[in-house]
């Protein structure tokens, strides 16, 4: 471009950028304001310098919107931990606040609700990624926002592994860790259920010194993340838990009894992670972003109570999203219920309306649906479910999209509706031994 | 992998699925995971059975000391005889045995189930 004259470079066309709005207060930017504010001095300006201001304007725009932030609070100055284990010093970044309890049982809702928010920025983040052009430049230096880990004050490990998987995603398909900021303030027993899960491997950044755990205190495996089935690796889990239970409570559980439980528990996790081999990540569906075709696999025990919990997760498209009636799901009894309800609502009804997600996932574990429609397969579902029912008190708790499902031994499983969608399928176990 | 029978000449042909395939069982196809019932039934039914089934002798599937089963590996490993055209029902109601303690019980029923519930795979 140096050789150019400047009329040559004036007459060329201004790059195709959309520079009208802005996208955050969708104030009306750039070119138009300019124009507006020049008035007829318009014609003596060329498109080369209509560019470089509007350019200019947005740039103000975007100080004055951070500098307004600043004096509102919403913008805070926050510490980074490094991977190489220093401390960044203090910067300002955008807080979003997660919910107080990371909990499904307390606030599922607003566990859903940061997930889905995070969620959709990280996607955002990995898809201009790989937009752009590779940076040379490796440095901390912008950080457009944080999650302000320091106001949760619970957190059980199915919400951790939630949080684990999340960061794990990011990581793989970004390139790069989301950084933790601030975990110093953090509440002790929230950082030493992620540090038990694995999280801090995970971001590279190294465990923070925590106290040693009382003896009672409860145990989180490290999570294992895979797409294939690793049979021997669930099996070790169950059995090393068991073990926890057993070195706690000496003969509480008798040889016949360990064997049982183990073989219930070891069929329902393998049908849970094959389900997600099979159905979770199907090759037709586009969801806008890279996927991670993983599941995410825990477990704790927590011996003051006996409890033995297990967590497979997904973040693929769901069970009721397997049974959507343009996918290729033969299972009669599907067309069948959606028959009906239609006929009943004289047509209005919409079959993939998220509404009767619960009911789907209801069915499916009651019926075992295949979405492949075979006849040998859509075995699992029930499987999974036959997990509880050796236990004298046991509960099963699944979240997939937006449908709730809770069974517990002796009583009548229960499914609602969940305004906030989960993020792919999350089956928790609980068996309290 | 080593070779899943044992016994030569009249002894019975025994397959120990925790000694001579894995403890720890795993889904239905080769491709999607380690110790699927696609290879135990490739790899150690099938080649037993033929052998069985030239001697003369019974293969006994003796499906005790695993972690447990998943219904998928079962029906595969099982099922799989029937569908995919190898054998029929009744010739594995008398070539194969299957067998199990007390906790094993109801997944030797549940093989056995699969195997008489299959249906040989249609031909396009």
């Amino acid at each position: 471009m140096a050789w150019m004259t400047r009329a040559k470079r004036e007459h060329l066309a201004p790059p195709q950028k959309s520079l009208d709005r802005c996208i955050r207060c969708d104030r009306t930017l750039g070119r138009p304001a300019r124009i507006e504010s020049l008035g007829l001095q318009l014609k003596r300006i060329s498109p080369y310098r209509q560019m470089r201001l509007a350019e200019l304007a947005k740039h103000r725009h975007r100080h004055d919107v951070r500098r307004r932030n600043v004096k509102r609070g919403v913008i805070e100055r926050a510490t980074t931990a490094k991977p190489s284990g220093f401390y960044s010093p203090p910067r300002y970044a955008r807080k979003l606040t997660p919910p107080e309890h990371f909990d499904f049982d307390k606030d599922a809702e607003g566990v859903l609700q940061w997930l889905n928010f995070a969620f959709n920025q990280s996607t955002d983040i990995i898809r201009n990624r790989r937009r752009r052009r590779p940076s040379k430049r490796r440095s901390l230096a912008r950080v457009k926002g944080y999650y302000d880990f320091t106001k949760i004050k619970t957190m059980t490990p199915a919400a951790a592994l939630i949080v684990a998987a999340f960061f794990d995603r990011h990581r793989q398909l970004a390139g790069v860790p989301i950084y933790v900021y601030d975990y110093d303030r953090w509440d002790p027993q929230v950082r030493e259920t992620l540090a038990q899960v694995g999280f801090f491997e995970l971001l590279g950044v190294p465990n923070p010194a925590s106290q040693p755990a009382p003896p009672n205190s409860t145990k989180i495996e490290r999570f294992t993340s895979e797409g294939r089935l690793r049979p021997g690796e669930v099996g070790r889990l169950i059995e090393t838990l068991l073990g926890y239970i057993l070195a706690a409570h000496p003969g509480c559980l008798s040889d016949e009894q360990q064997i049982e439980r183990t073989a219930k528990l070891f069929g329902a996790l393998i049908e849970a992670t094959e389900n997600t081999r099979f159905h979770a990540y199907p090759a037709d569906t586009h969801r806008g972003y890279g996927t991670l075709p993983n599941w995410w696999l825990t477990g704790s025990v927590d011996p003051t109570q006996r409890r033995l919990t297990l967590i497979v997760y997904d973040q693929g498209i769901s069970v009721p999203g397997s049974l959507a009636s343009y996918r290729s799901s033969k299972w009669p009894g599907h067309g069948w219920i959606n028959g009906i309800i239609r006929r009943f609502s004289k047509g209005s009804f919409d079959p993939d309306d998220t509404i009767a997600d619960h009911a789907k996932v209801r069915l499916a574990m009651k019926m075992g649906i295949s979405s492949t429609g075979e006849e040998h397969r859509g075995k699992g579902l029930p499987v999974v479910r036959q997990a509880i029912t050796h236990c004298d008190r046991a509960r099963l708790h699944i979240l997939s999209r937006n449908g709730a499902y809770l069974e517990e031994t002796g009583k009548r499983a229960v499914s609602w509706h969940l305004k906030s969608p989960m993020i792919g399928t999350l089956i928790v176990w609980d068996l309290w031994l | 992998m080593t070779s899943s029978a044992s016994g030569t000449g009249n002894a019975d042909l025994t397959i120990v699925v925790a000694r001579d395939f894995s403890r720890y069982p795993g889904g239905r196809y080769e491709a999607d995971g380690d110790f699927s019932g696609e290879a135990f039934r490739n790899e150690k039914l099938l080649p037993a059975l033929r052998r069985g089934l030239a001697t003369g002798h019974v293969v006994i599937v003796d499906i005790d000391g695993a972690a447990g089963y998943p219904s998928s590996f079962l029906e595969e490993a099982f099922g799989g005889l029937v569908r995919e055209g190898h054998f029929g029902a009744d010739q594995l109601a008398r070539a194969l045995r299957i067998k199990a303690g007390p906790l094993f019980e109801s997944y030797r029923l549940l093989a056995e189930k699969y195997i008489r519930e299959a249906k040989p795979r249609k031909l396009a």
